[in-house]
């Protein structure tokens, strides 16, 4: 005979309509759960233009499908493949017996859930729940024993898995259970791999048994239909959302604000929780509360009060208590107004005060993060929390809030155009002895050589300057300079919060370069890079940028430059957060070092997209802190114990915080803390002399 | 004829010797004007005792204003002593040294009596088409040269713009102040917190002496640095390095984020010059540098590079100023 | 309680002041801002009234009528309303005190509370001036003040070269800032853009009386010898030779 299954085997038509009954009100609950966090969304700004469907797409399964960032860890990962491809397939499952169902009921006669096809579905269906029930076992077992630290752990959470956990298993035994009371599926039993074993020890039950399980198993599915939006799993429905969504602005790029909507509205910067846009709202719900953010970010692995998670779920909450009070507000009034109608006056909407403020991120919180965006990187939900940080920052640099060094700082970039207040005169002094040409627009350069303010004024980065120049003038690359018309990129403005003082820097500079007619540039700073590649776009400036090993790295793959090998003993390099993490190159430094020099690279366990930051990005170079909470110092710490001879870094803040703090823990025997660009040179100078002509070796 | 009247700085017991300078530049004035000045003590009891100290400085008379309200004058209060001994000398024109106490009460004084004040006097000659000064202005970036209208006036005088003043083989006659010296209603003092050997503040010192890592320990940074501050009248500061090695108290740490000081003279030792030190001293009037590495970054922005161990070159300075 | 920060504009501290052959102050790279001064004593009555005094913060320039963006950006940092009394004349203390003091008579303020000095002519006259001319008292060099709860009076530290001193003042006086008394926050765009609502009053300065002249006349102005050259010394001796001979800093 066929092989198909009776549905509702021995199920009387009472039960069947007690069932449909609970199921009305499981979904029911189910989806007023998720339009209540639904409705909260709404107030924000709406979501942005969406232009490019095949990338979203594309990283929509690279998410939800693939589980990339999921999968980052193994065993989170593989157990959460387990739970989400099980609850799909065996959703997947139902829908399949639902519409065979009342097929079935129409036509009198079984449909397609028969033959092949049927039996196809039961074995995957056996295997998908077993990875369910093994990915929800491993989930409790992580929970219970493992206990991660930033985590999480509520009596919701053990009891959505456990209640999960039950109703996989009772599915099991109701599978068994089926097979043994019906003698017309014995034959296919192979097909049920897993249910058969739960159906040896229920050999010969009634059907009357079987409806016992039946009803066992079936309010906890229903349960965990209804409970899924009421806690983490709620990101099951969110996520997708997020993922498809999203802004196409870069990572590190942060949103412009004009002056005319400031001086519209009186506002800038996220003032009140309120002023989330509506992807940011979104974003907040999809936080499955993983910990992996805080787990990730350097300011708190070194005891800063800065969670990264909790800002997360501190402004959720806050915003569901503001939505919630203003929504009975609404209807307080509404119903007032049927009862009297004479006017009354009218509630200023949105802000209530002191009750909805972002203050309930505090100052020590807030200012601690170095913008490194590790949290962003890990987040499944891609929440951006950084974007969230610097819009509250914003908000209170505006208010006038940040007082100290910090400020001093912007005093000086406002005034000199430089972070540090020294006169524009001096940017060339690195240069001396160099003759390196000013650029103007008919110089017929083939780069600009973004020099940057850490290059013209500190004292390391202008070691480094010079080894980028004078490889340059070994591969016979030509190249100008802006010298004392160069200004500041407006980085550490706009991370630090002064938004305006970014733009007027960056309209200045793109008036400057679009009047040299700047094509290609190359930078020595990965912050000058960030900014210039992803953020001067918005504002006119549209330019082929570079970093200084992207473009070396360039010049020796096309011949240009030639290195020699293996002088030095041994290197470990420092991925710069905004080059490797933020801008995705971690290859072109590795290829000159490892590459071309083939000095053997020994690579630390933070490394690449997973970097640890030195501690100077998001203003806080020019921030004071505590002896004992130095992100350089741990970083310091993992570079020495590689025992490389050299560390290697690309980033002119790096070396500063890489290089003191390799001082203060290396002790006599410290390796020495150069850029990319002075090993390759150091190379260069220990064989062979320069040769001025090039195509001469 | 045309007179000065001196104010003493006193610290209400003796007179302090910043007031020489004072009387050099009435010595200018005078010469200058063809005048003659006197000098006024103000302070307790004691200050009578001092009066014989200050004779023979050439000033016509020496006014002792002595009371124990005058201990501690507040400005409104003394202030008021100084106007009646304007009147009591005949003086028009008035002096005193540019520190804290001249600068608190010679304005009030000026607004009184209604005359111009200059502040930070360096220099006073006769142009012929009456007095000329020099002053400083942009915070000694630009000198200014100054003239009153009618030539009389209120100054406080720059110590370091005026030497000693010529001694006198007359002895000037003391005299004591007959004008009344009650206490005003308004202001009360109430204390002086004044270290016993006290190194001035950081930020405020004339000279200050900085050291780093290569220091070593928190006895030799004291002893070396201390010294040689003490040694000048100065501060003692320190880099980032030094602080972070546990040599150096966290208040001296002078950078981008530690104290930005301008003085004088800033020293250098063992410091190495990294921009975030640097940005907290690079408006020094003169700096030296000491180091064993001729290639440290500080070199570029001292005025005198010495390479040379600190350990001897410290010391060494030390002894021979 | 009412207190009245007068406000001078001045060159941007953090540029150089440069002559142009004229020897006149080259104006044409000035950045313009609040004298460092008096910024520090506005922050300090903001910071009083954020410590709970009832105070009402009124500031005041004495000045060309371009002299009204810093009276906003005074706003931005937390002023309740601002003066501008509008003069174009030259100056010096005697008559910015004499115009204060009428100012003073008009507004009735329980506290004065200025800058020691302005960076530009780094005079340190005004305050103490003023005080003389209303018949109050006065307090130089503040680091630190602390009003009494009734209002009556102020307790003040000033830094004096000995050390530290304390005062207490009845109000109304004249309290003049040091350096060390507060670190100004940091003032953004749209902070100013936020206080465009704030009051600002302009007035004549003949509205106040017959102004004085100025009596201090700068006749002319020079760089003092740009700065040599650093060069190396090789021994302590020479060091000290050069300190004294040369730099004169010894």
């Amino acid at each position: 005979m066929t092989p198909t299954r009776t549905i509702f085997f021995h199920i009387s038509g009472l039960s069947q309509a007690i069932f449909y009954l609970l199921a009305l009100v499981s979904s029911t609950v189910c989806i007023w759960g998720f339009y209540r966090r639904y409705r909260l969304w709404r107030g924000g700004k709406p979501f942005p233009k969406i232009r490019d469907w095949p990338a979203r797409l594309r990283s929509l399964f690279d998410q939800a499908v693939l589980h990339r960032r999921t999968r980052r860890r193994r065993y989170a990962g593989s157990l959460h493949v387990g739970i989400f491809f099980g609850m799909i397939a065996l959703f997947i499952g139902t829908v399949i017996v639902g519409i065979e169902h009342y097929g079935e009921l129409l036509t009198h006669h079984i449909w397609f859930y028969k033959g092949a096809f049927y039996l196809l579905c039961k074995v995957l269906l056996d295997l998908f729940g077993l990875g369910l029930l093994i990915g929800t076992g491993m989930a409790l077992a992580r929970r219970l024993m493992a206990r991660p630290r930033n985590l999480g752990h509520t009596w919701k959470d053990d009891g959505f898995l456990a209640l999960l956990l039950l109703a996989t298993l009772t599915g099991f035994l109701l599978e068994g259970a089926g097979l043994a009371a019906d003698p017309n599926r014995a034959p296919y039993l192979a097909f049920s791999p897993i249910g058969r074993w739960f159906s040896l020890p229920l050999e010969g039950i009634t059907p009357a048994t079987y409806a016992i399980f039946w009803w066992v198993h079936m309010p906890l599915v229903l349960g965990v239909i209804a409970a899924l939006p009421y806690g983490r799993w709620l990101h099951l429905f969110v996520i997708p959302a997020t993922i498809v969504l999203q802004s196409e602005r870069p990572m590190g790029a942060l949103e412009s604000i004009s002056m005319e909507e400031v001086e519209e509205t009186g506002r800038i910067g996220l003032a009140e929780v309120t002023d989330l846009d509506r992807w940011q709202r979104m974003s907040l719900d999809g936080c499955m509360e993983c910990g992996r953010c805080t787990d990730a970010c350097p300011a708190n692995a070194v005891g800063k009060e800065l969670n990264p998670k909790q800002i997360v779920l501190d402004l959720r909450a806050l915003l569901t208590t503001v939505e919630e009070a203003s929504r009975k507000d609404a209807k307080a009034r509404r119903r007032e107004a049927l009862q009297d109608p004479s006017p009354s006056p009218i509630h200023e909407g949105g802000g209530q005060g002191v009750g909805d403020s972002t203050d309930v991120i505090s100052d020590a919180s807030l200012w601690a993060c170095t913008n490194c965006h590790a949290c962003v990187r890990e987040c499944p939900a891609l929440i951006r929390h950084v974007d969230i940080i610097d819009g509250i920052r914003r908000y209170r640099v505006a208010e006038g809030r940040l007082a100290g060094t910090a400020a001093t700082m912007l005093r000086q970039l406002s005034s000199r155009e430089n972070p540090w207040g020294l006169p524009a005169s001096q940017r060339l002094d690195w240069a001396k002895g160099l003759e390196i040409p000013t650029a103007n627009a008919e110089d017929g350069r083939e780069v600009l050589f973004w020099v940057g303010c850490a290059g013209a004024f500190e004292p390391r980065a202008q070691k480094t300057v010079r080894a980028i120049a004078e490889l340059l003038q070994r591969a016979g690359v030509k190249f100008t300079v802006l010298g004392p018309k160069e200004r500041c990129t407006g980085d550490p403005a706009r991370r630090t919060g002064d938004e305006f003082l970014f733009q007027q820097l960056a309209e200045a500079n793109v008036a400057t370069l679009n009047g040299v007619g700047a094509k290609t540039i190359i930078t020595q700073c990965p912050h000058c890079f960030h900014t210039m590649k992803n953020e001067y776009p918005a504002f006119g400036g549209e330019y082929t940028v570079l970093h200084h090993t992207q473009f070396l790295a360039q010049l020796v793959e096309e011949g240009r430059l030639q290195l020699p090998s293996n002088f030095a003993e041994s290197v470990t390099y420092h991925d710069p957060c905004f080059l490797a993490r933020v801008n995705n190159e971690t290859a072109a430094p590795r290829k000159l070092l490892n590459g071309a020099l083939q000095i053997p690279l020994v690579e630390v366990e933070r490394r690449e997209s997973k970097t640890f930051c030195c501690g100077a990005g998001g203003g806080r170079m020019w921030m004071e802190e505590d002896r004992s909470q130095r992100p350089g110092i741990n970083r310091a710490n993992e570079l020495l114990a590689t025992g490389a001879k050299t560390v290697a870094v690309g980033c002119p803040f790096c070396k500063v915080m890489v290089g003191d703090s390799i001082a203060q823990v290396g002790g006599e025997n410290a390796p020495p803390v150069l850029d990319v660009a002075e090993v390759m040179v150091a190379a260069l100078a220990k064989a062979e002399p320069l040769k001025v002509e090039r195509g001469d070796i | 004829m045309t007179k000065l009247l001196v104010l003493a700085e006193t610290d209400g017991a003796s007179v302090l010797p910043d007031t020489l300078p004072t009387l050099a530049f009435a010595q200018s004035w005078a010469a200058a004007t063809g005048g003659s000045y006197d000098l006024l003590l103000t302070g307790g009891p004691e200050i009578a005792q001092a009066a014989t100290d200050w004779q023979s400085y050439g000033a016509g008379h020496v006014l002792v204003a002595a009371s124990p309200d005058l201990t501690h004058p507040v400005a409104d209060r003394l202030a008021a002593v100084v106007n009646a001994a304007l009147q009591q000398t005949g003086a028009t024109s008035l002096a005193a040294p540019s520190s804290t106490f001249g600068r608190d009460v010679l304005p009030r004084i000026a607004a009184l009596r209604d005359l111009p004040m200059l502040s930070d006097v360096l220099s006073v000659t006769n142009s012929g088409n009456g007095l000329t000064f020099r002053r400083p202005m942009y915070a000694g970036n630009l000198i200014a040269t100054v003239t009153l209208v009618g030539n009389e006036g209120v100054f406080s005088v720059r110590g370091t713009a005026f030497g000693k003043p010529e001694p006198s083989a007359t002895a000037s006659p003391i005299e004591a102040f007959t004008g009344e010296m009650t206490p005003t209603q308004g202001t009360t003092w109430i204390g002086l917190d004044a270290p016993e050997r006290k190194r001035p503040d950081l930020t405020a010192a004339r000279v200050v002496v900085s050291g780093g890592r290569p220091l070593r320990d928190a006895e030799t940074f004291e002893r070396l640095l201390g010294g040689l501050a003490d040694k000048l009248g100065g501060a003692v500061g320190a880099t980032r390095a030094a602080v972070d090695s546990g040599i150096a108290p966290n208040e001296l740490q002078v950078g981008q984020t530690g104290k930005v000081v301008a003085p004088e003279l800033y020293i250098a030792a063992g410091i190495s010059g990294s921009i975030q030190h640097l940005a907290g001293m690079k408006d020094s009037k003169v700096i030296v540098a000491i180091n064993t590495d001729p290639d440290a970054p500080i070199f570029q922005v001292a005025d005198y590079g010495l390479v040379a161990d600190l350990h001897q070159a410290v010391p060494e300075l030390t002894r021979k100023l | 309680m009412k207190i009245l920060v007068p406000i001078k504009r001045v060159p941007d501290p953090y540029g150089r002041v440069r002559l142009t052959s004229g020897g006149q102050i080259d104006e044409s790279d000035i950045k313009w801002v609040i004298n460092p001064f008096d910024e520090i004593a506005l922050e300090e009555a903001v910071r009083l009234r954020e410590r709970g005094a009832n105070v009402e913060i009124a500031t005041v320039a004495i000045g060309p009528s371009a002299w009204e963006e810093q009276l906003r950006t005074s706003l931005a940092m937390g002023a309740d309303r601002a003066l501008h009394v509008l003069d174009d004349g030259p100056t010096d203390p005697g008559v910015i005190s004499h115009l204060l003091a009428a100012v003073c008579r008009r507004e009735n303020p329980d506290l004065v509370l200025m800058g020691k000095q302005a960076i530009d002519d780094d005079f340190n006259q005004t305050g103490q001036r003023l005080a003389a001319l209303l018949g109050w008292p006065q307090a130089t060099f503040a680091s630190q003040i602390e009003l009494a709860p009734d209002g009556s009076r102020a307790r003040v530290t000033r830094e004096v070269d000995s050390g530290r001193e304390t005062l207490e003042v009845a109000l109304p006086a004249v309290i003049t800032t040091d350096l060390r008394l507060n670190e100004p926050r940091y003032v953004a765009l749209p902070a100013i853009i936020k206080a465009r609502n704030k009051p600002l009053q302009r007035l004549e300065a003949s509205e106040l009386g017959p102004r004085p002249q100025p009596r201090v006349i700068v006749q002319s102005l020079e760089a003092p010898p740009p700065r040599k050259a650093g060069r190396r010394v090789g021994s302590v001796d020479e060091l000290i030779t050069a300190l004294r001979e040369e730099a004169k800093v010894l």
